[in-house]
Formats: C-alpha cells, structure tokens, sequence
C-alpha cells in the first residue's frame, strides 16, 4: 500500500473526572492505547457501542482535544502537541461531519454564512467564497434560495447536507464521519451515504467513519476497526473482518446485527453478552474485555493482549 | 409483488391521471414557510403579549416626554412661583406646585430623565461588562474561571451601602456616580447568566466545528456563543434596568443620591415628607411616576423573557 495519510500510534486521551481540586484527581480513559493508519481515499469504519471512545478518537485526530499520550502523525508530520495556531494549516485540510444536524449548525447564522464561515476565517477573498458557497450547496442537492434561510427551516437531511457542504468547503484531505447518519430516518440515510461515497470518487477524500450501525459500516467502509472500552480488539479488510472474525467482542456485536430474513434468522445463535461494561475510570488490568468473555482465562485478567497480525492486514487484541 | 386489486377492466374504465408514477422531486428540496428570522419570531410573540405592549409604550411615551416638555416648557425644574405656592394641581401647575412655588410636573419631568439615563446606562455598563466577564470566564473555564468566579463572589459580598456611600463621598453627589455606585457590581448577575449560559453552549456541535473551521476565542464568542445566549442575557438586562431605577430612587430619598434643587423621584418623595399630611399631592405624583414606570419595565422584561423562551411560558 502507498504511504499512510494518517498514522496513529498508541493514542491515548484521559479526561479528568471530578472536582476534587487537592490532591489527585480520577481520570476516565476515554482512549487508551489505540494504533491504526489511515490511507488515502479509503474508508476506516470504527465501530463498537457508546461510550468506547469512537467519537473521542474521530475529535482527538482533528485535534479537537490534545491526546494525554501517543503520537498523530500527519503526512509524516507529528501534530500531536502542536498548539492551536500551529495545527491550524493541518486542520483545514481535516474536517468532521457531526452527529447531530440539530446541534452542528449555528442557529442564529444563515446558510450562506455557516458554509462560508471556514473559507472567511481563512481570508478566502469574499469573491472566490461566494463562488464556491454556490457550487458547494450545488453539489450537495441544495438549491440557491436556501442561502439565505436560517437552520431550524430545514429538514434534518437536508441540515446535514449543508454540515457536510461545510466540511467540504475547504477541500479536505480527511474527513471524520462522526456517526453522520444516526439521527436520520432510514430513507434520508441512503442519500447521505451515497452523497458521502459519490464525494469520496469525485474527491479523492479519506474518512473515519464512526458508527454503531454494523450494515451501514460494511457497505462503506474499506478496512473496519473494533474498539471496546477505549482499545482497538479487531482491524481488518471489511470483508475479511465479517466473514471472519476472531475476537469474542467482535462475534457478539456481529451476531446483533439484525438479519432481514426470517428463516435465516430463526437459525442464528445470538450471543448475548452477560454482565456491564466496566468502568473506563480507573478500569482494571489485564484485558479489558475480560469481564465479559466467554472464553477468560486467567492470563486475561493479568496482562493486556498486544495487537498481533493473524493474517495480512488481519490485526487481532486477544490472548486466545 | 403484484397486488391484484382490481379486475382489468375495472382498471381500464379509470383515468389514466389519477395516477402518478413514482414521485415528482423537483420540489422535493423546496421549503414553502417564508424565511423568518429569529428575531421576527420573538417580535411576534412579544407583541401578542398585551401587557408588555403596553409597558413599552408607557416607557416610550415617558422617554418622549421627559426629553421634549423641558424643552418647551414655561417652567424650569428652579423656577420659582411665588404666586403659587404648595398650590394643588390646577390647569397652569398640572400636579401643582412645592414649597417653594416649583412646578411639580415639570420637576416629575427632570427626575424621569434622571431615572430613565441612570435606568439604560447602567443596564448598557451592566450588558457590557457583564457579557465580556461571564463570557470569558465561562468560555476559558478550568482555573481561569475559578480566579474569575471567586473575584465576583468576594464583590457581591461587599455590603452595597457602605460602598455606595464612599463613591458618593468621594466623588460627590452626582448622576456620574449614582451610575458608578449602581454598576459596581450589579453586573455580576449578568456575568453569571452569561457565564452558565457559555459553559452549556461551548460543547454544542457548532462551536466545535467553528474551532475545526480556524476560529479563535474571540470569534467563537462573538459569532457562536453570545448571540446563542442573548435571550437570556437581554431578559436579564431587562430586569436590571428597573432595579437600576428603584436604586437611584432609594438612594435619592436617602438623601445621598441627587441633591437638590435638581430633581429626582426619590428626593421629591423625600421633600413631601415633612408636608404629606396637608399637601399630599406632592408625594402623591412622585410615586406615581415611580410605580407606573416599574410596572411598565417588569411587564416588558416579562413579555421578553415569555418571547425569548417560549417554553418557559406558563
């Protein structure tokens, strides 16, 4: 494979979680130790259930949040501890898609405005910025007398259309997907999706694309990462990755995915997952899945599994 | 997936437009609703608030009149009367005259402009300081907002009168100080609405994509976080404005706000003290003019607090 766009070498992100201001304070592992590269134009699903850092790991590498440790390393340049000002060249060309088109657009700005805002804070000439609003709200199937409207006038679709319209003003190399489709009805989903993988052939774009719908990862997604309380347990080729998943966290999500056939269905097993997932403060050693596994053995309580290659480009986080 | 409703020849016999197939989207994008504003919204729902209406136009009309009726009045707030003096209302004194034959309207006049200056400037000082202060505080956060938070709880925990006093001693009894004294520290119920309000609003989507997009602290707030948090920094700059003017009032009765022979509610209803028991219309009008101009901002601050957040709305 060619050079990486994205390297991210044992990432790791605490927040320190409350208010005692003597002594020390408790921290949540949000993101503890998570490796993985990124290749240009491909897609990197990261899947697993809330709370297990996806988000936190799609904020961390648009440096969002300064990592508590680890290196992000982009086109070779380390841009981990660089402070706001000098990370600001490398952030235009990263951006994010977010969750909730109700939250991500300013309510008080107008369409035109929150699509240009990225392009006037880079002293784009007002010029070039109206050119390219009008193209931007073209190519994501919005028309020309929405410019002027406010948010809360339009659809959730069509919200995410104008987040994405503004994530793609400056012409990103690497987008973060951050779960862009989980607050939309099942029909607007399609289209986004498609509007993303259409912008992606024309773009030449790189996503991370942080979901919980497994369907929808699978049909996007180039290489598929599985993350677990805050460590990646499984990367893989998508096909490979379902088809033949190794470790007992990934068998358990897989087999929640609903099927569409009934019959089908009636024959698959699901492996329901007994117990809750623990704490990420203060969590304890040894793997963190541990607690919920069908096959611990005692070495996963003690140590943490290092991530092995079980097959080329099949990266595995268990003791089995 | 055939679904065989009807028999062929029933089919045949129908109009062949009834039927539309699959779906017309070229308006699919459209949105009927005129573009509406936010601030045509509260204008709308502000104005079917009856009381509210009319305590702003009780305000206009007394803004109105304490500029214009001075100016072409025959009487000066200093001019005596000799003829009349302690007179009752009459056609030529219309809320009569004091002690020494000053026309009491027109004094009422003077103190409205006094009370109605002291009312919007320290609401504007207030606004200002309030909305820098909360807003960075709130916006930094951390240890910053810590320093910044205890220097208003160690403020607001001074005892108000003992400072008042000492700004009126030292820098005399004027407008200029009245404004001074009420603004110490009346901001910092701004700053705290401006400041919750940033803490709740800095980890919205929007101001994480604006930093995404090159903004600093400085544009995230004044583009993103403060007109997010306006309605209620205006409701509560609405309130203050009242509050602003009872203060000068209290502090004119007192005797330590403006002194005469200028004129102010306060020190008029202080004057009619020593004479209330045989000319009660010279306390009589003053308060009036307190009662109905507190009346008229509370019932404004009220429509815009219902207005700006309607589903605080009982």
């Amino acid at each position: 494979m060619d050079q990486p766009l994205i390297e991210v070498k044992s990432l790791q992100m605490y927040f320190p979680v409350g208010n005692n201001i003597f002594g020390r304070r408790k921290q949540l592992k949000a993101v503890d130790g998570v490796s993985f590269d990124l290749y240009p134009a491909e897609t990197f699903g990261l899947v697993g259930e809330s709370g297990c850092g996806k988000t936190t790991v799609g904020r961390a590498l648009v440096r969002l949040y300064r990592p508590t440790g680890g290196r992000i390393i982009y086109r070779g340049t380390d841009i981990t501890d660089l402070d706001e000002k000098a990370v600001q060249p490398y952030r235009s060309k990263m951006q994010m898609i977010f969750q909730d088109p109700y939250a991500s657009l300013n309510p008080r700005m107008t369409v035109s405005s929150i699509i240009a805002e990225p392009m006037a804070l880079q002293q784009v000439p007002q010029a070039d910025i109206d050119a390219r609003v009008r193209e931007l709200v073209a190519q994501v199937g919005l028309k020309q007398d929405h410019l002027n409207r406010y948010p809360h006038e339009f659809s959730g679709g069509q919200r995410q259309r104008i987040g994405i319209a503004r994530a793609l003003a400056m012409r990103p190399e690497f987008v973060v997907c951050d779960e862009p489709i989980s607050a939309l009805d099942v029909s607007i989903q399609a289209q986004v999706i498609n509007m993303l993988e259409e912008l992606q052939a024309q773009m030449g774009m790189t996503y991370l694309f942080v979901s919980h719908d497994l369907s929808m990862v699978r049909h996007i997604s180039h290489r598929v990462g599985v993350m677990y309380l805050g460590h990646m347990v499984e990367l893989a080729e998508v096909e490979e990755l379902y088809s033949n998943m190794q470790h007992p966290y990934t068998q358990a999500l897989m087999s929640a995915v609903p099927i569409a056939d009934p019959d089908l269905a009636a024959q698959t097993r699901r492996i329901v997952l007994q117990g809750d997932v623990p704490q990420p403060i203060d969590p304890p050693p040894g793997c963190p899945f541990a607690s919920r596994c069908r096959y611990c053995k005692p070495v996963c309580r003690e140590a943490m599994p290092d991530m092995r290659e079980i097959s080329p480009g099949h990266f595995l986080a268990c003791h089995l | 997936m055939s679904v065989q409703i009807l028999d062929n020849n029933a089919y045949a016999a129908l109009p062949e437009d009834m039927f539309v197939i699959g779906i017309d989207e070229s308006h699919a994008e459209d949105i009927p609703r005129p573009s509406t504003t936010y601030w045509h919204d509260v204008w709308q729902r502000f104005r079917r608030d009856r009381l509210a209406v009319i305590g702003l136009v009780v305000i206009v009309i007394m803004t109105l009149m304490c500029i214009i009726i001075p100016m072409v009045s025959p009487y000066t707030y200093d001019g005596s009367d000799y003829m009349n003096m302690n007179a009752g209302p009459s056609l030529q004194h219309p809320c009569g005259t004091d002690q020494l034959g000053r026309d009491q309207f027109i004094r009422i006049m003077y103190g409205a402009r006094i009370s109605l200056t002291i009312g919007f400037v320290a609401a504007a000082i207030n606004f200002l300081i309030g909305v820098l202060y909360g807003g960075l505080s709130g916006y930094l956060g951390g240890r910053v907002d810590m320093v910044m938070m205890r220097i208003v709880d160690i403020l607001s925990s001074l005892p108000s009168l003992l400072y008042i006093v000492l700004i009126m001693l030292i820098f005399g009894s004027n407008m200029g100080s009245v404004i001074l004294a009420l603004c110490f520290t009346s901001w910092i119920g701004t700053a705290r609405v401006v400041r919750s309000e940033v803490m709740h609003l800095k980890h919205s989507e929007y101001v994480l994509a604006g930093r995404l997009a090159g903004a600093n602290t400085w544009h995230l707030l004044i583009q993103h976080l403060i007109p997010n948090a306006m309605g209620p920094i205006i409701v509560s700059t609405a309130f203050l404005i009242p509050g602003a003017i009872f203060s000068e009032a209290f502090l004119s009765f007192l005797g330590i706000g403006i002194q005469a022979p200028r004129a102010s509610w306060g020190s008029l209803a202080n004057a009619a003290i020593p004479v209330m028991q045989m000319y009660p219309h010279l306390m009589l009008f003053p308060v009036i003019a307190i009662c109905v101009t507190m009346f008229s901002f509370n019932f404004i601050g009220d429509g815009l607090r219902d207005a700006l957040d309607p589903r605080l709305k009982k």
